[in-house]
């Protein structure tokens, strides 16, 4: 099992992904090889999509929240 | 001696630290503080009776020598110092590059717990733990002296931080709050900008917010705080605070919950200021803010309200609040593109003339004014007048998850749809 398959058991669940410079915490939406798609926290009151994803070579670690 | 280890990125570095005290200084009581918790910290200083307390970082090392070299610094301390600094030594000849400002070694107790909220500061008054240190140091600075002594054998590591947390940024953007002084006001005088804090269950977040208003820059403002019926700590807070002990807050309250317009009508209803902004409570200011944005007024006296651009905190499970950086305002947002696109512009100061001539914020919406409700008074007001965007980041804003604009994305909808209609009754 790799980081990529690792990552799939936890889809769905709230996580924080922590990269060089930059904090991202959200919902894990998909997990595919190679990134992480996260459904972030957005300023906006509409629910435009909040999609971000995050290269899996950036990514320093994640945290999966309770 | 009491000795307090900072929390580090790792428990062995605290460890560390501790045997080298104990080796040095074998009757010391040593505390590691796992997270920078001030309640506890205040409670050990209160009774731990010590004139002095020692702080250190976790991975620093006490050195032989250490207790005689801090006996004889102690002894050479005026009475109007608030403890030292000791200067951290170079190595190779080049000074160890530091983000932040280098925190006192030695601290009075006397002058740490001698302050009307008495010692450092909790996470209620402020949301940044980590910096607990050097808030209480930057404030204590104005009353008392910081020397910075040379020669202590003592191992001062540089303090580890993870790149995420975007340190030196953050750090500029706090320090001034850290250190803003709270303005006093000579006589009564005519507020221009009426702050309005519309709480409901904010018990946790207020104080920092309202602190923000009181280290203004700018003097001529009033606050009005409003509590819409919460049924936490508030009450309490607002009877009991120091903090809110000034002749410019006002304080309101509604008997029961009836939604943030309900409160924002409340406090129109006795505005005095010529402006109204909005602050929630879970939100702060930058220092200049208020004057940023009156002048902003003055050089617009057309303009039906201002805003400017937002300084983004991302607030973590545990409270942690991680800046994200600043987020730029539209620059001409039309009421089309306000309603496609509804990002809250904060801060925003409407003109309070217009808000009376508009009637107030409307609470017969299908979430009873509970919702978007600046979305609302923004659209109103672009019918009449002009918005005018000041291009800086002014105002910090709390991004959670727990946040009522957060958990209501999906009826945003429904609510276009009424106002979109309200707009076109009125055409």
């Amino acid at each position: 099992m790799d980081f990529s398959d690792l990552m799939r058991t936890f889809i769905g669940r709230n996580v924080e992904s922590y990269q060089e410079g930059q904090f991202l915490t959200g919902r894990l939406a998909n997990v595919t090889e190679g990134s992480l798609i996260i459904e972030a926290i957005q300023s906006v009151y509409s629910p435009v999509s909040g999609l971000v994803t995050v290269l899996t070579p950036n990514i320093n670690y994640v945290r999966i929240l309770p | 001696m009491l000795f307090l280890i900072r929390s580090g990125t790792d428990s062995r570095s605290s460890n560390h630290t501790a045997s080298s005290v104990k080796s040095e200084w074998p009757d010391s009581l040593i505390v590691r503080l796992d997270q920078e918790d001030a309640d506890a910290l205040n409670r050990i200083l209160c009774t731990s009776g010590e004139p002095f307390f020692i702080v250190l970082g976790a991975g620093d090392t006490v050195l032989p020598g250490f207790r005689a070299a801090l006996k004889q610094s102690l002894q050479q301390l005026e009475p109007s110092d608030a403890g030292f600094i000791a200067q951290k030594e170079s190595v190779n000849g080049v000074q160890a590059d530091r983000l932040l400002p280098p925190l006192p070694l030695v601290w009075r107790t006397e002058a740490v717990l001698n302050r009307d909220d008495g010692g450092f500061q909790t996470m209620t008054q402020l949301p940044f733990p980590s910096y607990i240190f050097h808030e209480r140091m930057l404030q204590l600075k104005r009353s008392w002296n910081w020397p910075v002594l040379k020669g202590l054998p003592l191992y001062q590591a540089a303090q580890r931080t993870p790149s995420w947390m975007q340190l030196d940024r953050e750090w500029a953007l706090l320090a001034p709050i850290l250190a803003g002084e709270r303005q006093a006001v000579a006589q009564e005088r005519e507020p221009v900008i009426s702050v309005v804090l519309c709480m409901y269950n904010a018990s946790d977040y207020m104080l920092w917010a309202v602190r923000s208003v009181l280290i203004q820059t700018y003097p001529d403002w009033e606050l009005i705080l409003v509590d819409d019926g919460s049924n936490d700590a508030t009450d309490m807070v607002l009877k009991s605070n120091p903090l809110l002990q000034d002749t410019r807050i006002r304080m309101l309250s509604h008997p029961s919950n009836l939604g943030k317009a309900a409160a924002l009508n409340t406090a129109l209803a006795c505005a005095r200021g010529r402006w109204l902004l909005e602050l929630d409570a879970d939100d702060w200011l930058c220092v200049d803010a208020l004057e940023t944005l009156a002048r902003g007024a003055l050089a617009n006296p057309e303009a039906g309200a201002i805003y400017a651009d937002q300084i983004e905190w991302l607030e973590r499970h545990n409270k942690q609040l991680v800046l994200r950086g600043i987020a730029r305002a539209c620059d001409t947002p039309t009421i089309h593109h306000l309603l496609d696109r509804p990002v809250p512009l904060a801060p925003r100061m409407y003109r309070t003339a217009l808000l009376r001539k508009l009637g107030g914020w409307l609470t017969d919406d299908p979430y009873g004014g509970r919702l978007y409700e600046d979305i609302q008074m923004l659209v109103r007001v672009m019918e009449l007048r002009q918005l005018y965007r000041i291009p800086m980041g002014l105002y910090h804003r709390r991004l959670r998850a727990a946040s009522v604009s957060q958990q209501n994305k999906e009826r945003y909808g429904i609510w276009k749809r009424w106002m979109t209609a309200k707009l076109s009754i009125r055409d």
